[in-house]
C-alpha cells in the first residue's frame, strides 16, 4: 500500500484563536472580558423580571440562528474556516458589539440631539447613529479576527463569513434584548417579537450588513486580487457603504409602512411587507454579491491550478469536479458507493489538499518553494494512497489525463 | 532592517520580507483609536456644542431644581395620589427627559409623615397603578442629600402595560421639614439607566425641597 506522505498538517490553516503573542489578541480577549461582565449583567436583570420569558427568547433565537450560522459557514465553499475563529467573530458580535454599541449610540444620541433639537432626535436618532457605530464596533471584530489569524481571511468570502457571524452574534442578542425589554418579556410577547424581528425581519439585519463589512475587509486583505491598493480600498468603502446605507434605510423614518402598535387581524400580514420595502433590496444585491464572490473564487482556484496539471498534483477531470462543490460531493458519493468509507475520506482528502495546493501557490513567490513542493507532493501521494484502494484506484485511472469520463 | 525575532519562527510559505513583528502593535492600536473614538466620541463632542438654556423647575412651591443641559420638561400637570385608607393627596407633577431616560418628578405639600412612609405611599399607590409586573428592590437606602436632607432610595423594574415595554427606575424620596414632600422618579428603558444615572443623581442633588 502507498504511504502518505507527512499528511498530519498542510502548511496552511495553522491560525489559531489563542495567539498570547500578538496584542491583537489581548485587546480580543479584554474588551470581550470586560463587555462580557455588563452583558451578563443585563442577562440577569432580564432573567430576573421573566424567567420563563427569558428561557423562551433564548431558545427561539438559538433555533434560529444555529442553521443560519452552518448556512454562513457553508456558504465558504473550498475552504472551511477555523471553528474557534468562527466562535470568536460571533462571540465578539453577540458581547462586545452590543455593549460597546449601548453606550456609543447613547454618546452619538446626544450629539444629535443638540445639533438638531428633540424632535428631530426622536425621529432620526436610531438612523444616524447606529448604522455608523454598530457597523464599526462589529467590523472591529473582524479586523481583530483577520490581525489574530491572518493567513485564514484571505478572500471576499471568508471576509463575508466572519462579518455575517459576528452580525449573527449581534442580531441574536438584541432580539433577545427586544424580546424581553420592549415586547414585554411574558410568552405573548416574547412570541410577538419573535414574529417581527425573526420571522418579518430576520433575514434583513445584521448579518447582512455585517457580512458587507466583511467583505470590505476581504476586499482590502485578499492576496488574490492583483488590483493596487487603493483601487481595493474604494471597492471595501462602497461595500461598507452599502452596509451602512441599509442599516441606515431600516433605522429611519423613510419608507415606513410598519403598523402601529397594537397589531390586530390584518395588520400581522402588513409586518412582514413593511419590513421586506426596506430589507429586500439589500437582501437582494447581497445574495448577488455572493454569487459574484463565488463565481471568482472558481476563477481564481481554476487559474491557480490549472498549470498544475502539468505537475501532477491535479488532473484536468479532477480539477472540472473541484471547481464545482456540488460535483466533489457527488464524486466522494459514487466514490464511497463503489470503494467504501475509507476511499472517500481519501477523496476529500486530496480534494482539500488540492485547494490547499491553489493556496499555497498564491502565496509563494516562485515555482520551487519548498511549501508548494511538499503540498504538490502530499497531493500526489493521497493520490497514490487512493489508488491502493480496491476500487479507488480505477476511480483515480477514471481521473487522470488521458481516461474517458471525470472522477465519480 | 528588520530581523525575525529568534523564537517565532518564519512561517515556511511567508512570503519573503513579510515578517514586522513591530508592526504587529500598530494595527492593534489604530484599531483601539477606532474603538474609543466610536465609544466615546459622542460624549466628547457633546460637550463641545452648545447645550440649549434649561430654566429652572419649581413645583407647589415645594421644590425647585436645575435641568442639566440636554433635559426638557415636557409634562406638567396637577396629580392626585389615592391614600391607602381612603381620600387622596394633591400636588404638582412634571416630567422631564432626555431621549431614552425620564425624571419624574412630584410635590406634594403638606404630605406630612417621613420619606420611608412617602416612599411606600409612592411606590404602592403609583407605580403599582403605572406598570404590570413590577418588582421593587427590597433594599431601601437611607442617604443625606448635599443639601443636607434625608432621603430614601429604593429600585424598581416593570413593564409598560401600553406597549409591554420594559423599564427600570430609581426613585428618591425626601420630606423636608415642613412637612412637604418630593419625589424624585429617574426611569429609563431596561439596560439604559445606567446610562443616565450620574445625571439624575447630579439634579436631585442641587434640588431645593422647602
Amino acid at each position: 500500500m502507498a504511504r502518505l506522505l507527512s499528511l498530519s498538517r498542510s502548511p496552511l490553516h495553522h491560525a489559531r484563536f489563542l495567539q498570547p503573542r500578538l496584542p491583537a489578541f489581548w485587546l480580543y480577549t479584554l474588551v470581550v472580558t470586560l463587555t462580557g461582565v455588563v452583558a451578563i449583567g443585563e442577562q440577569n436583570l432580564f432573567r430576573e423580571m421573566s424567567p420563563s420569558g427569558w428561557a423562551l427568547s433564548w431558545g427561539l433565537v438559538l433555533l434560529y440562528a444555529a442553521p443560519v450560522a452552518v448556512l454562513i459557514s457553508l456558504l465558504d465553499l473550498y475552504e472551511r474556516e477555523p471553528i474557534p475563529l468562527l466562535a470568536a467573530a460571533f462571540v465578539w458580535g453577540a458581547v462586545a458589539a452590543t455593549t460597546l454599541s449601548a453606550i456609543g449610540n447613547a454618546g452619538w444620541g446626544i450629539v444629535i440631539a443638540r445639533l438638531g433639537g428633540p424632535e428631530f432626535a426622536t425621529r432620526w436618532t436610531a438612523a444616524l447613529t447606529a448604522p455608523f457605530v454598530e457597523e464599526i464596533l462589529k467590523g472591529v471584530g473582524v479586523v481583530l479576527i483577520v490581525l489574530i489569524a491572518r493567513d485564514e481571511v484571505d478572500d471576499v468570502m471568508d471576509g463575508f463569513v466572519y462579518g455575517a457571524l459576528c452580525g449573527l452574534g449581534f442580531m441574536i442578542v438584541e432580539n433577545v434584548f427586544y424580546f424581553i425589554a420592549v415586547f414585554g418579556g411574558d410568552v405573548e410577547g416574547v412570541l410577538q417579537g419573535f414574529f417581527v424581528r425573526v420571522i418579518a425581519s430576520g433575514l434583513y439585519s445584521h448579518v447582512l450588513y455585517t457580512g458587507l463589512v466583511g467583505m470590505a475587509i476581504g476586499i482590502v486583505t485578499t492576496r488574490r486580487d492583483d488590483r493596487p491598493l487603493r483601487d481595493r480600498v474604494r471597492s471595501a468603502g462602497l461595500l461598507a457603504g452599502a452596509a451602512v446605507l441599509g442599516h441606515f434605510l431600516w433605522n429611519s423614518p423613510i419608507l415606513e409602512f410598519f403598523p402601529p402598535h397594537p397589531w390586530e387581524g390584518g395588520e400581522w400580514f402588513l409586518i412582514p411587507v413593511a419590513t421586506a420595502v426596506k430589507g429586500l433590496p439589500l437582501l437582494l444585491f447581497v445574495v448577488l454579491l455572493v454569487r459574484l464572490a463565488h463565481e471568482r473564487e472558481r476563477r481564481w482556484l481554476h487559474e491557480s491550478l490549472v498549470s498544475e496539471i502539468d505537475e501532477g498534483s491535479v488532473t484536468p477531470q479532477e480539477l472540472a469536479i473541484l471547481e464545482r462543490p456540488r460535483r466533489r460531493f457527488q464524486a466522494r458519493r459514487e466514490l464511497r458507493r463503489r470503494a467504501g468509507d475509507r476511499a472517500a475520506n481519501l477523496l476529500k482528502r486530496l480534494q482539500r489538499e488540492q485547494v490547499n495546493l491553489a493556496m499555497v501557490r498564491s502565496r509563494v513567490a516562485s515555482e520551487d518553494d519548498p511549501a508548494l513542493i511538499r503540498q504538490r507532493a502530499v497531493c500526489r501521494s493521497i493520490r497514490d494512497a487512493l489508488e491502493a484502494i480496491p476500487g479507488g484506484a480505477s476511480a483515480v485511472e477514471s481521473g487522470r489525463p488521458g481516461a474517458d469520463g471525470p472522477l465519480g | 532592517m528588520i530581523r525575525p525575532s529568534p523564537d517565532v519562527p518564519v512561517r515556511p510559505d511567508a512570503t519573503a520580507g513579510a515578517f514586522r513583528p513591530a508592526r504587529r502593535w500598530l494595527p492593534t492600536v489604530l484599531v483601539t483609536l477606532v474603538m474609543s473614538v466610536t465609544v466615546l466620541g459622542g460624549f466628547v463632542v457633546a460637550e463641545t456644542l452648545p447645550a440649549p438654556e434649561v430654566q429652572p423647575v419649581a413645583l407647589a412651591n415645594v421644590l425647585r431644581l436645575r435641568p442639566l443641559p440636554g433635559w426638557e420638561v415636557v409634562r406638567r400637570e396637577q396629580a392626585t395620589v389615592p391614600l391607602p385608607r381612603g381620600g387622596v393627596i394633591t400636588g404638582e407633577f412634571a416630567q422631564l427627559t432626555r431621549g431614552s431616560g425620564a425624571l419624574d418628578l412630584l410635590a406634594l405639600p403638606g404630605v406630612g409623615g417621613d420619606a420611608l412612609e412617602l416612599a411606600d405611599l409612592y411606590a404602592t399607590a403609583v407605580l403599582t397603578s403605572q406598570l404590570e409586573r413590577l418588582a421593587v428592590s427590597g433594599l431601601v437606602e437611607r442617604i443625606t442629600l448635599p443639601t443636607g436632607m434625608e432621603a430614601v432610595r429604593f429600585g424598581y423594574i416593570g413593564s409598560q402595560p401600553q406597549t409591554g415595554a420594559a423599564l427600570e427606575g430609581s426613585v428618591t424620596v425626601v420630606v423636608a421639614p415642613s412637612g412637604n414632600g418630593a419625589v424624585f422618579d429617574g426611569w429609563a428603558p431596561q439596560g439604559q439607566l445606567e446610562l443616565i444615572s450620574e445625571e439624575l443623581v447630579a439634579m436631585i442633588a442641587r434640588t431645593e425641597v422647602v
